[in-house]
């Protein structure tokens, strides 16, 4: 059971072979195995099971695998609030912070994954490495750095102003 | 694409990766979820960015619940009104505990009070200024860097000693001698200020110099009182800094102990035993020069005690009373 296989799918239909542990990370994929053992009256152990992942590009699942994989020989520190460090190479292994150095799109995306594969450490991970992008900038350069259009109305603006003082 | 600011290395294996998602793609969810690391500042400069992240950084789920409860854990007392808000809308009772503790300088009276059925309430913390005198000091605990001695003030406005040797049972005694208090907003030396402002202590039967409320100047939103001999906060006060007398240069001049241990760890890189007290911030408490009320402040009241007054005067005509009877002092 433990060298089965795993037929992970991705959007564009590039399959990947992952090691049934790994890809058991993925609730999403182990709740698929879950209602398949509820339907087999046999588990045929030889069988390779195939998860179709229409929601997650090739690229993405690459990363995701990579990052499932490195997790059976290194565990995550887990992310905890409040955050006792704002850089990320404080908060988890040099692994892992280096996993997410990648471009802004791609972070996106593996946000995107690991909610769709319901996977919570590279959620929390990804997440966290996302806020760290939006960490002491301003507004303005939020915009720059997200394209974020649609500026707020002088109303919301002064309220948003007094909130901020309070919280100074 | 438009241009934007990258931050982070590009992997080597990244080619003009093209993105599915952007942020504001993202689910709500995985917004909230992104939001719930930030700190303050940054919550709100996200909330500046446009209506839609305005809208969702208001919002409870973007972590303002936590942002509350961390902030308050730190502080002694927050607004009863903040505390019940935080569930319905945390955003506005962060801001309400924030603006409280900034802008009430006064103690209300559950503040001030303890309950000694619930053992709930404040424990105030007293010392003697040195202006009281060697009579006073002499006995105070905290001069011989003891811990200091604690206080409660009941509802029905009595005084009583805390003591707290046994953490599981503390015990209210009597003071060796009676202690009463109450409020009030218009001492003779003072300015009028609202009610919790100002308190009034009874010793022995004798009123002490009003004890002028404040919030505590180190920013943990406790309060403290003081007058021109003695000063209470209403959390523990650390123990007495030592001093010693710096000899180096032409004039001796006294130094804190852990500052001078600080000096000589940076001067010759030796740490000392005691190196990490060096590191404890300078607390404004442990200095009677950076406190407000002085002999000079309040010397009517101090006059009066001193030749034997029962009563202080208070109110608008006291000083004119004051000085009718003792002008020329």
């Amino acid at each position: 059971m433990e060298d089965a296989i795993v037929k992970l799918t991705s959007k564009e239909g590039e399959t990947f072979d992952v090691p049934r542990k790994v890809a058991m990370m993925s609730k999403l994929v182990k709740d698929t195995f879950s209602d398949d053992d509820d339907e087999d009256d046999e588990e045929d152990e030889t069988e390779v099971k195939e998860v179709p992942l229409p929601n997650v590009t090739a690229p993405v699942l690459k990363k995701v695998i990579e990052y499932c994989t490195h997790y059976q020989d290194e565990e995550m520190t887990p992310i905890q609030t409040p955050l006792k460090s704002g850089t990320l190479d404080e908060l988890v292994q040099a692994w892992y912070a280096n996993f997410v150095k990648v471009d802004r799109n791609m972070l996106f995306d593996l946000v995107a994954a690991a909610n769709f594969m319901d996977i919570k450490p590279l959620l929390d991970l990804t997440c966290l490495a996302v806020s760290i992008l939006i960490k002491g900038k301003s507004a303005q350069e939020l915009r720059q750095m997200f394209n974020i259009s649609a500026e707020l109305s002088p109303e919301e603006q002064a309220e948003a102003q007094r909130e901020n003082a309070v919280a100074e | 694409m438009a241009a934007s600011v990258t931050l982070s290395n590009l992997s080597c294996d990244d080619n003009e990766y093209s993105s599915t998602f952007t942020l504001s793609q993202l689910p709500e969810e995985l917004l909230f979820r992104t939001f719930s690391f930030l700190d303050v500042i940054s919550l709100i400069d996200m909330g500046m960015t446009n209506h839609y992240y305005h809208a969702l950084c208001q919002r409870n789920q973007a972590g303002w619940t936590n942002l509350c409860l961390q902030l308050w854990k730190t502080k002694i007392h927050v607004a009863p009104a903040a505390r019940s808000l935080v569930q319905e809308h945390a955003l506005a009772a962060y801001r309400l505990a924030c603006a409280d503790a900034t802008q009430r300088s006064y103690v209300t009276k559950p503040e001030f009070c303890y309950n000694p059925d619930t053992h709930q309430g404040t424990v105030w913390s007293f010392r003697f200024k040195e202006s009281a005198g060697t009579d006073w000091t002499s006995v105070d605990p905290w001069y011989r860097g003891l811990p200091c001695r604690q206080m409660v003030f009941l509802e029905s406005g009595k005084g009583m000693q805390y003591v707290n040797d046994d953490e599981d049972s503390p015990r209210l005694l009597d003071p060796p001698v009676p202690i009463a208090w109450r409020f009030l907003t218009r001492p003779m030396d003072l300015p009028e200020r609202p009610l919790g402002s100002y308190v009034r202590f009874t010793v022995a039967g004798r009123d002490v110099p009003t004890y002028s409320v404040r919030r505590s100047p180190n920013g943990n939103w406790g309060f403290v009182m003081e007058s021109c001999w003695g000063l209470y906060a209403s959390y523990p006060l650390p123990p007495r800094r030592k001093k010693i007398l710096r000899r180096a240069g032409e004039e001796p001049t006294w130094v804190h102990a852990d500052e001078e241990d600080w000096t000589c760890w940076r001067n010759k890189r030796i740490r000392t035993r005691r190196h990490l007290h060096a590191t404890l911030p300078h607390d404004p408490l442990q200095d009677d020069s950076q406190l407000l009320i002085t002999n000079e402040i309040q010397w009517r009241e101090a006059f009066l005690y001193n030749v034997g007054a029962r009563v202080l005067p208070e109110g608008d005509q006291a000083i004119d009373e004051f000085d009718r009877a003792w002008g020329g002092v």
